[in-house]
């Protein structure tokens, strides 16, 4: 039998269920007190307040070492931490970048003064990353980045153009990827990452609107930037294998499947409302949408807890990542079919106010961070296909 | 997972690979009963791996038993493991012991009535003693039927034997009080049959994936073009949601106090696998071209089976009702305490 591909079952800490009723009272405070609407996709909505909350909490870089502002905690706790904070549709943006790889890339990849210097703000909420990999040459394709780094007295020259830059214009900081010698046979070969303070002379910033007319995303424009040795992160020309293992913290977690679990919640009030105690269709077709969540959920939580102990899934990542976004992108047309079978009106109160965000963001779920397409391949070459 | 289990689950490879062949399989759809196979079972103290040990058994804890059943899921493997088991334990649960040899059960049905009628799809009904429940949760009663009558044999889409039987004019050799109620009697099967479905998908997307690679066309192995790598790929995520599900169920079965705190758990497992039949099937099936529907190809061996068994111990309508009623009841506040509940070991 294939080895490849199981997700044994991991069962949560008793610490982490503690947790669990810590956050849960946290949000309904903070929902009580109106600090927050729920929102589908809320990974999507930055509240610099609110990220500031959570640091205050010790719940920001709680799996990190003490000494860089972190709690030491596992990381079964921060997926419940997680997973809490999603499923209540609470505003997590303005933190989610530098909270979920920025600080482990760090950790991983960066020098000790660079963690000392960027970690505890991270961990406080008050310093916030943006991603700089995409361009416009450069999507799914990402060795094709044009973005250089030239040798210079003391550090390297940047120039180039970044796109899709989510929450740049909240951002403190980017992690750049750019080329730093010139392409070889070996695409991969020559790339580097650096860290970019984004008041840095030479960097032009415009606003990309998404198709809800919302600034989320960036252009980001580096014309003779210059950046300091002390700011590369890990090797340079190291940058490719870098940006591999960021993304296998990037497509497992929760948010792979949660973004637009605030419209099944919603839904349910209103649906009994109307169908009752009935066992029709319609409450199987809301079983169906509990039972592929439940299982996502269980692989994601198996990947997590393997992840913790240095586990290489990046395979597995992707079947989460794969498996999880479609779900999301069928979530908020289930709820809308069933809605419109009962009766109810789809255009209204909470759930309508939910469904049509979900409806509007969904299209983002399968392309952000690398598409369904792309991770398919990878899961082919795990299967030994390629 | 231990090391003797890890051994023992070598053991039931190496036997199921010896003796649940092409052929001692397709004689099952013959109605040939796999004597050698069973005994081979026996011996290796497999057969009744999941029963205490004074019963002959290995007092496997569920987790380890579920993990047999992907094995034997794996392979096709013709004996009714899973019935047995169930037959077993539930014999167990009411202080009998075993009679020796293989034994059938009735299929559960949670709305059960009184015992006794008559009762379709019965596997292996025409050969093997039968175990059947019947009455109302808190008075239910166990009986066993050496031989019972058939009114009509049967199969399922599978080829494996599925019987109607006359209980009401059978003899029973045994009629007890039993604490099991139909509920956690139904979900113990539905567990049991995910688990054997987890590993027919396991062996469905291995045989895909061997024969891509294998078959060649426009002058290249099938396997180089991307529009099957990525129905591969779906076909892969299918099989490891199974697994995910199956895995957490037991766990939870296996660390409840009972199969019944475990019900929404095995809920999910039956009702996952069974939603997984339909484009696992389909993708394994269209890239094997004309040659997987052969009789030949053994293809067939795992997706007859998953065709038949998505309908054993409840179909994904009927564990997603449940799912969907529960819901429905906890609320939009109550559903995600409820669902980060499952997997744990207090969902009751
Ligand atoms: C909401 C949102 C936020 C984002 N935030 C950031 C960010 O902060 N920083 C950042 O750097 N990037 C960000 N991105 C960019 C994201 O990483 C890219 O959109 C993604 O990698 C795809 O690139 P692309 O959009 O250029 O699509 P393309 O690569 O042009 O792909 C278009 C389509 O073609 C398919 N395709 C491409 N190549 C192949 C192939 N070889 N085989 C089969 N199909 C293929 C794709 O799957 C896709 O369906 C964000 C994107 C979104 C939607």
């Amino acid at each position: 039998m294939t080895e490849r591909l199981l997700f044994p079952h991991e069962r949560l800490p008793a610490v982490a269920e503690t947790l669990r009723h810590q956050v849960r009272a946290f949000l309904r405070e903070e929902l009580a007190a109106g600090h927050f609407l729920p929102a589908s996709d809320s990974w999507m909505n930055a509240s610099p307040e609110f990220s500031r909350k959570l640091g205050r909490a010790g719940w920001l870089g709680m799996t990190w070492p003490r000494k860089y502002g972190g709690a030491e905690r596992s990381s079964l706790e921060r997926y419940v931490l997680t997973e809490e904070l999603l499923s209540a549709g609470a505003p997590v943006g303005a933190h989610w970048i530098s909270d979920r790889q920025t600080g482990p890339m760090l950790l991983r990849y960066g020098t000790e003064e660079q963690r000392l210097r960027f970690m505890p703000g991270i961990a406080r909420g008050e310093c916030f990353f943006a991603i700089g990999m995409s361009e416009p040459d450069a999507g799914s394709d990402l060795a094709a980045v044009r973005t250089r780094a030239d040798r210079v007295d003391g550090g390297w020259r940047l120039n180039g153009r970044k796109i899709w830059s989510s929450f740049a214009h909240d951002a403190h900081c980017m992690i750049v990827l750019c080329r730093t010698s010139p392409k070889e046979d070996d695409r991969h070969a020559g790339l580097s990452q650096l860290l970019v303070e984004l008041d840095s002379p030479g960097i032009q910033m415009r606003p990309i609107l998404n198709l809800t007319g919302h600034h989320h995303f960036n252009e980001v424009v580096f014309d003779d930037v210059l950046v300091p040795d002390a700011r590369v992160i890990g090797d340079i020309g190291g940058g490719w294998k870098q940006v591999v293992s960021e993304l296998a913290y990037e497509r497992s977690g929760p948010e792979r499947f949660l973004s637009y679990y605030p419209v099944l919640a919603s839904l349910l009030g209103p649906l009994a409302a109307q169908i009752g105690e009935s066992d029709g269709p319609l409450t199987t077709a809301v079983g169906a949408l509990v039972t592929q969540l439940a299982t996502l959920r269980q692989m994601s939580l198996s990947v997590a807890g393997r992840l913790q102990l240095g586990a290489s899934l990046e395979i597995e990542a992707a079947v989460v990542k794969d498996l999880g976004t479609r779900f999301e992108r069928l979530l908020p047309e289930q709820a809308r079919l069933i809605a419109a079978a009962a009766g109810m009106p789809l255009h209204e109160g909470e759930f309508g106010r939910l469904l049509a965000e979900a409806v509007l963001r969904a299209p983002s779920s399968t392309l952000r961070g690398g598409t369904n397409e792309i991770l398919r391949g990878a899961i082919a070459r795990g299967l030994g296909l390629r | 997972m231990s090391e003797s289990t890890e051994l023992l689950l070598q053991t039931a490879h190496r036997i199921f690979t010896d003796l649940s062949t092409v052929e001692q399989v397709n004689r099952l759809e013959q109605g040939e009963w796999a004597q050698v196979l069973w005994d081979a079972l026996e011996q290796n103290g497999l057969a009744n791996a999941l029963l205490p040990m004074a019963c002959g058994g290995s007092d496997l804890d569920l987790g380890d038993g579920v993990a047999l059943l992907k094995v034997a899921g794996y392979h096709a493997a013709p004996v009714p493991l899973a019935e047995h088991w169930l037959a077993g334990l539930a014999l167990v649960d009411a202080g009998q012991s075993l009679p020796g040899g293989a034994l059938t059960i009735a299929p559960p049905d949670a709305a059960s009535g009184p015992l006794p009628g008559t009762h379709k799809r019965v596997p292996w009904g025409r050969s093997l003693p039968v175990v059947a429940l019947g009455g109302v949760d808190g008075q239910r009663r166990l009986r066993l039927y050496p031989r019972a009558l058939v009114i009509k044999q049967g199969a399922n889409l599978a080829g494996e034997p599925s019987d109607e039987l006359n209980l009401a004019g059978s003899e029973f050799s045994l009629d007890v009080t039993s604490s099991i109620d139909a509920m956690p009697w139904l979900a113990r099967g539905a567990l049991m049959r995910s688990a054997q479905m987890a590993g027919a998908l396991q062996r469905c997307l291995a045989l895909a994936s061997a024969y891509v690679l294998e078959r060649k066309q426009f002058g290249r192995p099938l396997a180089a073009f991307q529009a099957i790598q990525q129905e591969l790929a779906l076909l892969a995520a299918e099989v490891a949601a199974v697994d995910a599900a199956v895995d957490a169920a037991a766990d939870a079965a296996q660390y409840g106090h009972s199969v019944g705190d475990a019900l929404f758990d095995i809920a999910v497992a039956k009702a996952r696998a069974s939603m997984a039949v339909e484009s696992a099937t389909r993708i394994a099936h269209q890239v094997h071209g004309a040659m997987g529907f052969t009789y030949e190809h053994r293809l067939h061996h795992y997706t007859k089976r998953l065709w038949s068994w998505r309908d054993d111990f409840g179909t994904e309508v009927y564990w997603n009702t449940l799912l969907g009623r529960k819901a429905l009841e906890v609320g939009g506040e109550g559903l995600w305490p409820f669902i980060t509940r499952l997997g744990s070991t207090a969902n009751a």
